[in-house]
């Protein structure tokens, strides 16, 4: 009996004692900051800092080109970039695990926009105001830093939430639809230019029973969703800008504008300009592939090459693949998302549009900066946006930069951004309230797609759910009528 | 008053081995799970977006949580899914296993269970990728085989009505490696001279499963039946890859909503507040069932 | 005889017919391992017209710097799980100590416990007690949570081995321990064949916590190679599923190891007993 006790003991202390002496063996290295020891005079002085993201198709090889080109430059500055995770999803996890232990990175590479904020000034950690830089000289451009971009792409990567620019988006995606050319010409289609003539394309291919779908759509993530309330509330609802624009008046809108607008009225689902479209990307999807509800981009895009559909959504990522080793067995062609003409939507301004999004976008975590290096770390975002880096990235990855006067790679040709959009306007979507009402208004537009509710209930529940979010969202911030929305 | 402390301690005394027994596991338990889990819990009283503040509100995110629809409706969903778990998800195991019990030849015999159980290496990636495109209504194979028996093509996923029972078919044939491996181990440890005596008694094959078999191996089988409990309360991976909830909220799953709560829409201690409430009823659901179930080693 | 045939023709084709639907997704992972990217998106099921062999050279680079990694955490965290959860599960199944019924649900609790919502403050934890980018951030909260289910399933094995057993040992003056491993153990080979696999696989493919505590490239597990042929814009699903196929290996290795003990079951314990 007495032996069993022992070495049940004996097991146990094992046990701990390998756990306590594992743990202190554990070398936990968190090189970070700037080796302090090197003089203020700043020549000398040694800086370190990392740069973490998820992987990317050229990401991690782009990053480590402009790292070494920066050691030549500034050969005592260390930076090392590291790739943490595969998806955006994973490295969301990561990043809150490591900031809530204050593991976090001095720099990470993430979405622009309404990301940054969402993310980590909302949970309350600190991230680097920009707006400052901007006015700054650049070294590599001996210009100011600001004028290397469009004053509209800052004014679009600036948070709607406070409207400082808490990024740096150094690409972007842009958006076209794919065409299978082969049955353009088979079926004597020409390229379509307004929304009505898109759809006389579908009626004529559904009509041919060629065993091909008009479009390759997909419901299941809220992207293409997305898109088209983009597009078309661009054409349709730019009236619209002013109106709300009154705390800031910067030409674009923040959410405590947009909630005063939603009180006063100005935004309405119910208005006729808004419901049509609702309707309109209903007639949309009747065109689509049956089962787009729970399909991906992959498998919209796999049925395309498949020749199964004549159209598919494609961004400017797929621009490499396609000429390789994903190259359709099909001639094919891209063309801009079509106008949607006056006799359609009366308050169109008949402007084509096209946008998709801004992507890797540098954030600065001043918090992980334990001595001052900030200036430094923005240096080395600077040498990263200079057109010389630009250049040489937009030619190894295709990607298609931010930076002004950088010609993208000819391969890109089929991916050109025509036509920019002079503001991020989206009254459709909700998704400047918060990703619960945004995720609302799709799962409704779900429904009526597949004909489980009517436009009528659609424009109800959306209403509603808007009523009960701003209410919330006044709750929350303090905002009322009365203090001008935090503006008092 | 005393004297039932005195007789407990002398009872924790004479059980010592026991205690020492236990103690790994709890250190282990006590620093690797319960802290974390009572750190979590803590969060659901909490306003907490998952960063370093957090403010107090009491019972505030379970009044959210009874009013909230959505959620509603996920536990009507997960029903289905812990129906499916504990009715064909304990069937198959213990149908296989016993014709693998069955068989004479012990080679043969080794040969299916290592079969059956390579099984176990399969990544859920491919299981998605074959059913995801098998489910394509106009690529994939499934309308094709409804065709055959009279059955108009159907939207699968992407329909209202057939997404939920897409997904629980996509579990197709339903044998779990390590339920079969649990009942099969349980069917060995029958003691041989209780099936010998059956079959001089006479007692067909049917017989002998339902009178020997199942009530000896009541105890692994109800384990299953609990972690199919567990397993279709929790498990959202496969909604959230295949159909993240859709269309609308028809295939949302407690462990998805919370999921989404918390690193979708910020809102951890919402999160936490549905991880408790989850929490809650499936500890009602295992006692329960726990009770209802009766076999040799509870006392 | 002839009645006997039969009824052993139908299990064979029954157990056959399950097999080839249970071994269909093996058999489209093997397909998928041979095909390029272009291959999968034009069909799950169709045959590849020209093979690719290169996918099994780039996963084997991917996965090797890793493996050895895996191995020993998965090693360790089997051991680790067998070793205290047999100790609990013998508490549990011979002893009526007072405070059992608490602690085993206490227990059952812990597995109703959404793995989500502890990610952060178990992060938290492992920061304060300085484990970051060490094996043992990964392993022992393994051996914590793989041993829940074991303590149930030894538990429920242990509490049905027939009482004479253990008498016959008792009148022999045999001490707790030398019962345990003497008797209990040997007999439980098979169910601790399965706990072995179960927590050898789970182990095998941990992904999001080793992903957040691991940072050091030379500790990471076997499961990052296999996912660096996937990301938000594409998935190399060819090289991916060569990745899985290689990575399977060990864990094959385990499983026929584990199954061998199943013929060696109690029937054979029991006679010598």
């Amino acid at each position: 009996m007495k032996a069993s006790t022992k070495s049940s003991v004996a097991l146990l202390s094992v046990i701990c004692s390998s756990m306590l002496l594992f743990s202190a063996c554990g070398s936990n290295s968190n090189s970070k900051g700037a080796n302090e020891g090197g003089n203020a005079g700043g020549e000398s002085k040694k800086v370190e800092f990392k740069i973490s993201s998820w992987a990317g198709p050229g990401k991690k090889e782009g990053m480590d080109k402009i790292i070494e080109e920066y050691k030549k430059v500034k050969p005592n500055v260390k930076v090392t970039y590291e790739e943490v995770a595969q998806s955006n999803t994973d490295f969301d996890v990561w990043m809150s695990a490591q900031l809530s232990g204050n593991q976090e990175p001095e720099v990470i590479m993430d979405f622009s926009y309404h990301n940054p904020y969402d993310k980590y000034i909302d949970k309350g950690y600190n991230i680097l105001e920009m707006d400052p830089y901007l006015d700054k000289v650049s070294p590599y451009t001996n210009k100011k830093w600001g004028e290397s971009f469009r004053e509209v792409d800052l004014n679009l990567m600036r948070s709607p939430q406070n409207g400082k620019l808490n990024n740096v988006a150094t690409s972007m995606v842009t958006l076209k639809i794919a065409y299978n050319k082969d049955m353009y010409d088979q079926l004597g289609l020409q390229i379509p230019t307004t929304y009505t003539e898109m759809i006389e394309n579908f009626k004529k291919i559904r009509e041919a029973k060629i065993g091909a779908e008009p479009f390759s759509g997909f419901l299941k993530a809220g992207a293409a969703w997305d898109w088209f309330a983009r597009f078309t509330a661009q054409q349709t609802q730019e009236q619209y800008v002013p109106q709300i624009d009154t705390l800031f008046k910067n030409n674009k809108y923040q959410q405590d504008e947009y909630v005063k607008a939603i009180d006063e009225g100005i935004i309405d689902i119910r208005k006729p300009e808004v419901r049509n479209l609702y309707e309109l990307f209903k007639e949309f999807t009747t065109y689509w592939a049956p089962g787009a509800m729970a399909m991906t981009n992959t498998e919209a895009r796999d049925m395309w090459l498949q020749a199964k559909t004549v159209h598919a959504f494609t961004i400017n990522i797929d621009a490499k693949p396609f000429a390789s080793d994903m190259k359709p067995s099909f001639n094919w062609g891209t063309f801009e998302f079509p106008v949607i003409t006056k006799d359609i939507a009366p308050t169109s301004n008949e402007d084509p549009a096209e946008f998709g999004d801004f992507a890797d976008a540098f954030v600065v975590m001043p918090s992980a900066i334990k001595a001052n290096i900030q200036d430094e770390v923005m240096d080395f975002i600077m040498f990263y946006t200079s057109p010389e880096m630009a250049t040489q990235l937009a030619d190894m990855n295709w990607i298609t930069p931010t930076v002004v006067d950088v010609e993208p790679n000819a391969n890109l040709e089929m991916y050109l951004p025509k036509y920019r959009p002079q503001n991020q306007i989206d009254l459709n979507s909700n998704a400047i309230l918060g990703s619960v009402p945004r995720q609302f208004v799709f799962q409704q537009i779900q429904r009526y797609v597949l004909d489980d509710i009517t436009i009528d209930q659609l424009v109800d529940s959306i209403d509603k759910n808007v009523k009960e979010e701003v209410a919330k969202l006044k709750k929350e911030k303090g905002w009322s009528k009365e203090n001008d929305y935090g503006h008092k | 008053m005393s004297q039932p402390r005195v007789n407990l301690w002398k009872s924790v005394y004479r059980f010592k081995h026991a205690y020492v027994f236990l103690l790994p596991l709890i250190v282990l338990l006590g620093l690797f799970s319960y802290y974390p889990i009572v750190m979590a819990l803590k969060m659901s009283f909490y306003h907490w977006k998952g960063g370093n503040e957090a403010v107090f509100i009491g019972f505030d995110n379970f009044v959210t949580l009874f009013k909230d629809k959505a959620f509603y409706v996920s536990l009507k969903n997960a029903l289905w899914f812990i129906l499916f778990d504990c009715t064909v998800g304990v069937l198959m195991p213990l149908i296989v296993a016993e014709l693998l019990f069955h068989l004479k030849s012990t080679r043969l015999q080794y040969v299916y269970r290592t079969l059956f159980v390579a099984t176990i290496t399969v990544p859920s990636v491919i299981i998605i990728l074959i059913w995801v495109f098998l489910y394509n209504p106009s690529i994939g194979g499934m309308n094709v085989l409804v065709d055959i028996i009279g059955i108009s093509p159907q939207l699968w996923l992407g329909g209202t009505d057939t997404a939920l029972f897409s997904i629980i078919f996509s579990g197709f044939p339903f044998i779990n490696p390590i339920f079969l491996l649990i009942v099969f181990a349980a069917l060995q440890a029958i003691p041989k001279s209780l099936h010998e005596a059956s079959v001089m008694e006479g007692c067909g094959v049917w017989k002998r499963i339902l009178s020997i078999d199942i009530p000896l191996i009541l105890g692994q089988l109800k384990l299953i039946f609990i972690l199919g409990i567990l397993h279709g309360m929790q498990s959202f991976y496969k909604q959230m890859i295949m159909t993240d909830g859709g269309p609308g909220n028809e295939t949302l799953v407690p462990g998805l909503h919370m999921f989404q709560a918390g690193f979708r829409h910020n809102d951890f201690g919402y999160a936490s507040t549905i991880g408790f409430v989850m929490l809650i009823l499936m500890l009602v659901l295992t006692i329960v069932s726990n009770k209802l179930i009766k076999t040799e080693d509870d006392h | 005889m002839n009645k006997n045939k039969i009824a052993s023709f139908i299990l064979i084709f029954l157990l056959s017919l399950f097999i080839l639907f249970s071994f269909f997704p093996i058999l489209i992972m093997l397909l998928t391992s041979l095909k390029s990217n272009m291959q999968v998106s034009l069909g799950v099921f169709k045959f590849p017209s020209v093979i690719h062999w290169d996918n099994y050279s780039r996963a084997f680079d991917a996965v090797l710097p890793y493996a050895m990694n895996s191995i020993f955490i998965a090693v360790a965290a089997v051991i680790g799980v067998l070793i205290a959860s047999s100790f609990a599960a013998y508490a549990f199944a011979r002893y009526r100590f007072p405070g059992r019924e608490i602690l085993y649900y206490l227990i059952i609790a812990l597995m109703m416990v959404p793995a989500v919502l502890i990610l952060i403050p178990m992060f938290k934890l492992v920061v304060a007690l300085d484990m970051l980018n060490t094996y043992w951030v990964v392993i022992l909260p393994q051996i914590a949570s793989g041993c829940i289910i074991a303590v149930f399933l030894l538990r429920s094995f242990f509490a049905g081995l027939p009482e004479d057993l253990f008498e016959s040992f008792r009148i022999d003056g045999a001490r707790e321990i030398t019962i345990l491993t003497r008797l209990v153990l040997p007999l439980s080979k098979p169910i601790m064949g399965t706990i072995a696999v179960l927590n050898f696989h789970s182990s095998w493919n941990d992904y999001i916590w080793p992903l957040v505590t691991i940072n050091k490239n030379a500790l990471k597990p076997v499961v990052t190679g296999i996912m660096s042929f996937s990301n938000d814009y594409s998935t190399d699903y060819g090289p991916m599923m060569a990745a899985y196929v290689l990575a399977s290996i060990p864990l094959m290795l385990v499983i026929g190891f584990a199954m061998k003990y199943f013929v060696h079951g109690l029937t054979s314990g029991a006679v010598k007993a």
